[in-house]
């Protein structure tokens, strides 16, 4: 079914709304869940709670695109339960993403105090400087939390590959944020 | 700023972004794993076909490069007298000037003496150069005496003593010349038939052209007892080549024991002399040359 049928299926209220969503995005919400959570009960419970979440979203929103409506549901919900006491445990996944994140923030001590709309902003302008490719492989691994070897395995290219644009990536997104003096 | 924050911001970022990098879902994840097997087992048998095709093809790729980086096809006859006897060292992997001197007790099979011209291979046959004037004498003799085929047969042997290449094509029955006639550089000769009366006891065994091994077989089948075969099973009775290398039309050499191939083999009276490629290799003292040996192919007690 087409995502704007979908979408006026949750403005009436049909509970078929889901069902659809479930048919349509199911997979898609769980690839996301258990990149970050590396749990198939958890993340079945993620997906479970991003259908509520997007029930108690539309309406009053109409999404343009309904796929990164939801993975963005979803991903925040599996980052908050990875925050949560019970999961940290298993937050093996995050803990490397964000030991590798922190490459990417330059040291220094700044005064300013960054919001988050600012950081996304200058994280839009460099995916928008990157190349298909490397966009691709560092969207896949920061944002679907993707392993590098999936990555590899599902573009069919190196391991080294991988590893390497990843690095140049955030080489590169580690001198914009200097730039706009975002330090950690 | 802390890199939650920075994984936190990642969340919103242009949804074209996200909908670009989205990762296949769970189903079709599973149609993908169902299609790797096979993709599997292609590259497996592609590369299975691949080693099996290079081991096919690299011993006639490697025989060939031999034979053109030793210009054998380019040579004209009579420009090099021995050009077909190079002066590789390798004899199947091992060198074959080992023991220059050989001849000796434990010179082993494959290992020995290399001629490098003809001259001394005819002084190691015939023991002088007496000997070699005199089969001349003998040869002219048979020449003057109307023998049949001894025009051609002299002319065979001439044009070996003068290095150049010749077939006696046994079939029939005659030697012929193959100066200027045909392009193919290497010659088949037998010479040694009892028949005749002569013995120097030199025979000269298929150095044959691989493209014109069917067509121009030439074999002293006609000299020896026991059918087109009978030298062959002969060496292969005295231990010298294995019987299933007998087969003259689906082999182009002939096998020895330890598994050298050779190309062919010169007897004597006083030496078993190897061809193989573009080498002369004196085996004989890899084994004893008696009466018993040479009186199976005719070489003495006519």
């Amino acid at each position: 079914m087409e995502d704007r049928f979908i979408i006026d299926l949750f403005w009436s209220r049909s509970e078929s709304a889901i069902t659809e969503t479930e048919t349509k995005y199911g997979g898609y919400c769980r690839c996301i869940a258990f990149g970050i959570l590396r749990d198939g009960g958890d993340s079945e419970e993620c997906v479970n709670d991003t259908w509520l979440r997007a029930w108690d979203s539309i309406p009053p929103q109409r999404p343009s695109s309904l796929r990164a409506f939801l993975g963005r549901i979803t991903r925040n919900l599996a980052l908050d339960r990875i925050r949560s006491a019970s999961a940290a445990k298993r937050g093996g996944n995050i803990r490397a993403l964000l030991g590798e994140l922190r490459e990417c923030l330059p040291d220094g001590k700044s005064d300013n105090i960054t919001d988050k709309i600012a950081v996304t902003q200058v994280l839009n302008r460099f995916l928008d400087g990157l190349g298909p490719s490397d966009r691709l492989i560092f969207m896949r691994r920061y944002w679907y939390a993707s392993s590098m070897e999936e990555i590899a395995s599902s573009l069919k290219i190196s391991l080294f590959s991988v590893r390497k644009s990843l690095a140049e990536s955030k080489k590169t997104l580690r001198e914009m944020l200097e730039k706009e003096d975002i330090y950690l | 700023m802390k890199p939650e924050d920075l994984l936190n911001a990642m969340t919103d970022v242009n949804e074209n972004y996200i909908e670009e990098a989205a990762p296949a879902d769970s189903v079709e994840k599973k149609k993908e794993k169902v299609r790797t097997v096979p993709r599997i087992w292609m590259k497996v048998g592609v590369g299975a076909a691949c080693v099996l095709l290079c081991v096919a093809l690299a011993r006639p790729i490697l025989y060939a490069i031999d034979r053109a980086t030793n210009n054998i096809k380019d040579c004209g006859y009579g420009e090099s007298p021995f050009y077909f006897f190079g002066f590789n060292q390798e004899f199947d992997g091992h060198d074959v000037f080992d023991d220059p001197s050989a001849g000796s007790a434990d010179t082993g099979p494959g290992r020995g003496v290399l001629y490098q011209t003809f001259d001394e291979l005819f002084d190691a046959v015939f023991g002088s150069s007496e000997a070699h004037a005199s089969l001349n004498r003998e040869l002219e003799s048979f020449v003057s005496a109307g023998e049949p085929n001894s025009v051609g047969l002299l002319n065979t042997v001439h044009a070996i003593q003068n290095g150049e290449a010749c077939l006696l094509e046994p079939r029939v029955n005659g030697a012929v010349s193959l100066n200027g006639l045909m392009d193919w550089p290497i010659f088949v000769n037998t010479f040694s038939n009892p028949k005749w009366g002569y013995a120097p006891g030199l025979v000269f065994l298929c150095a044959y052209d691989e493209a014109a091994f069917d067509v121009r077989m030439t074999y002293p089948s006609t000299l020896f007892a026991g059918g087109n075969n009978g030298f062959e099973y002969s060496l292969a009775q005295l231990g010298i080549i294995k019987p299933d290398s007998a087969d003259k039309y689906k082999r182009k050499s002939v096998r020895l024991y330890d598994g050298t191939d050779v190309d062919a083999i010169f007897l004597s009276e006083k030496r078993v002399i190897f061809y193989y490629r573009n080498v002369l290799v004196d085996i004989s003292a890899s084994f004893a040359v008696t009466d018993d040996f040479l009186s199976r192919f005719g070489l003495v007690g006519q």
